[in-house]
């Protein structure tokens, strides 16, 4: 019970433990409050919680605007996590299946390369590979983008799970006549579900809070999602605070929620990367 | 029979349609920026393709300012981060790896953080540290002048630090604290009767198990903080001036802001090196940890 041992009650301990709870907190109060207050109150008194609450920067924010790039956000989420999803489960099972050796090495060695490309930098290029296919501007483009940003991601973290996929069994299976793609939808996919399920959830929030392909690929138009209606606050006259507070109040909502059903699932994801 | 059997048919052509994809979408643009980078690139020429040929951009970088302070806010703002998470994830995974109700409240609201998207984490904590910010309020309390932590060019770069770590802490401390419930308990027993005390047994002991993991968290928390984005655009956009541009940001200024596409296609084609030694660095740390 080495754990009860160490478990003394010292005041580093308590230290600790109450200075994360303030500063991961603070952000949360403050998102929440700075919402909600008068736009003068919220330069003037910054800090204090206690006010009178009205509803001025989330009607402000509450219009047709929102609702659109809402759509988009939602177009964004949902079709990057589709397009990752549906090319990183079979290549994930194809690499697990693979031989060892300098082939596997080379292309698991690609994935790493190309999982660790900053997001700034394929941007460049990839405005030139829109153009040539006609992409740029739609958001369709942003989804491929991200798309190929987050694959490496999702075929380096989802390869341990069919690799315990005993041979035995597909050796078996496929002694029983079973056709290589049965083998794949009815036995390996439904072992490895945890692990899809988590990059499903994962890239979901990673394509509903994108910012940089979107600021960089679309017109300033009706197709902007999310974050970039949050930037269209923050202009050379200054900040809107408030608007700003209650349009990341919204944007969080759906994280929020897919934070309360899946959030066991996303703390294990949270470390998935490292440990394998 | 068996042989027929061990081969396994379609292995490898299950990866095919994944790799067709990456081959448009990330290697044509790799090639892409290779060849920008050795061109007169501005908007118009990446619509239509043809530009002239050139290595000023890479002849110009080494005595371009932008560059020089890029490249020295990039080791600045990259070291601080991976010093201060590791180090910060470690005591917080020393805090959260008991199992009480105060630690699961505090480990959800932290990964709740991570998930958050940093476009509003990052909003949150401008607001937080802007001059009429929370932050000057509340050191006002305690006496401290109002600071300019975002708009003075000595403190931006150490600001959007002090966030990335914030962001980063989250997982640090989860990795460390899945590797410290792995520590044998034996082992911190017996050197616990033998009269270690408990630094002792953290320094001899812990410590040695924690190394392997230590190191791939250091390798991906430098890739993490060398691909910050969001949060820089959104805090400081890179400023006020350079002051707190980094490498793969410069790259994108160069060419998103001002319009020249070659020399942020350069610039990206330096980071890329930096990548690629990161990654050969990660693969063989990750499979000595894999191979135990």
């Amino acid at each position: 019970m080495a754990i009860v041992g160490s478990e003394r009650r010292s005041l580093g301990r308590y230290l600790v433990l109450g200075v994360l709870f303030f500063f991961y907190g603070i952000p949360i109060v403050y998102l929440v409050v700075t919402s909600l207050k008068a736009a003068p109150e919220i330069t003037v008194s910054p800090a204090s919680v206690v006010f009178s609450p009205l509803l001025d920067s989330i009607r402000a924010v509450w219009n047709d605007d929102l609702w659109t790039a809402a759509k988009n956000s939602a177009y964004i989420a949902f079709g990057t996590a589709i397009v990752v999803v549906g090319l990183a489960t079979p290549a994930a099972y194809g690499a697990a299946r693979m031989r060892r050796g300098r082939i596997l090495s080379f292309l698991l060695f690609s994935l790493i390369v190309l999982q660790m490309v900053p997001q700034a930098n394929s941007v460049i290029p990839l405005l030139r590979v829109l153009v040539r296919l006609d992409l740029l501007g739609s958001r369709l483009g942003i989804v491929f983008a991200l798309s190929a940003l987050l694959l490496p991601f999702a075929i380096i973290i989802l390869r341990p799970f069919f690799a315990s996929l005993p041979r035995e069994v597909t050796e078996a299976a496929r002694l029983d006549g079973a056709s290589e793609l049965a083998i794949f939808c009815r036995i390996a996919v439904p072992l490895a579900r945890n692990g899809i399920a988590t990059i499903a959830v994962l890239v979901w929030i990673l394509g509903w809070g994108e910012f940089l392909y979107s600021v960089s690929f679309l017109p300033k138009t009706d197709l902007l999602p999310m974050s970039a209606l949050m930037s269209q606050q923050v202009s050379s006259e200054g900040v809107r605070w408030g608007p700003l507070m209650a349009l990341a109040m919204f944007t969080a909502v759906p994280i929020v929620a897919v934070f309360i059903a899946t959030q066991r699932l996303l703390a294990e994801g949270l470390t998935l990367g490292a440990a394998k | 029979m068996i042989r027929l059997a061990r081969r396994e048919p379609v292995a490898g052509a299950a990866t095919l349609p994944a790799l067709a994809f990456l081959a448009v979408f990330a290697l044509l643009p790799l090639y892409e920026m290779i060849s920008m980078a050795f061109g007169d690139v501005g908007f118009a020429e990446v619509i239509s393709g043809e530009w002239e040929h050139t290595t000023r951009n890479f002849r110009d970088l080494p005595d371009s300012r932008g560059f020089q302070d890029a490249l020295e806010n990039t080791l600045v703002f990259v070291a601080l981060v991976v010093v201060a998470s590791v180090s910060l994830g470690l005591a917080t995974a020393h805090v959260i790896r008991v199992d009480r109700l105060s630690r699961r409240a505090l480990q959800t609201m932290m990964v709740f953080a991570w998930a958050l998207p940093p476009i509003i984490s990052g909003s949150v904590w401008k607001f937080i540290l802007s001059g009429d910010g929370v932050a000057n309020a509340l050191l006002g309390f305690v006496g401290v002048d109002r600071q300019l932590w975002l708009a003075d060019p000595d403190k931006s770069l150490y600001a959007v630090a002090f966030v990335t770590v914030w962001q980063a802490i989250p997982f640090a401390a989860l990795v460390l604290k899945a590797a410290l419930l792995d520590v044998p308990p034996e082992q911190i027993e017996a050197a616990a009767v033998d009269g270690a005390t408990r630094r002792h047994v953290f320094v001899h002991v812990t410590l040695p198990y924690l190394r392997p993991v230590l190191v791939v968290l250091a390798v991906l928390i430098t890739v993490y903080a060398f691909r910050s984005f969001d949060l820089l655009f959104v805090m400081t956009q890179g400023g006020p001036g350079t002051s707190s541009t980094t490498l793969p940001f410069l790259a994108w200024r160069r060419a998103f802001e001002f319009g020249h596409f070659g020399e942020g296609a350069a610039l990206a084609c330096v980071s890329s090196l930096f990548v690629v030694v990161a990654a050969a660095y990660y693969s063989r740390v990750s499979r000595r940890l894999e191979e135990g």
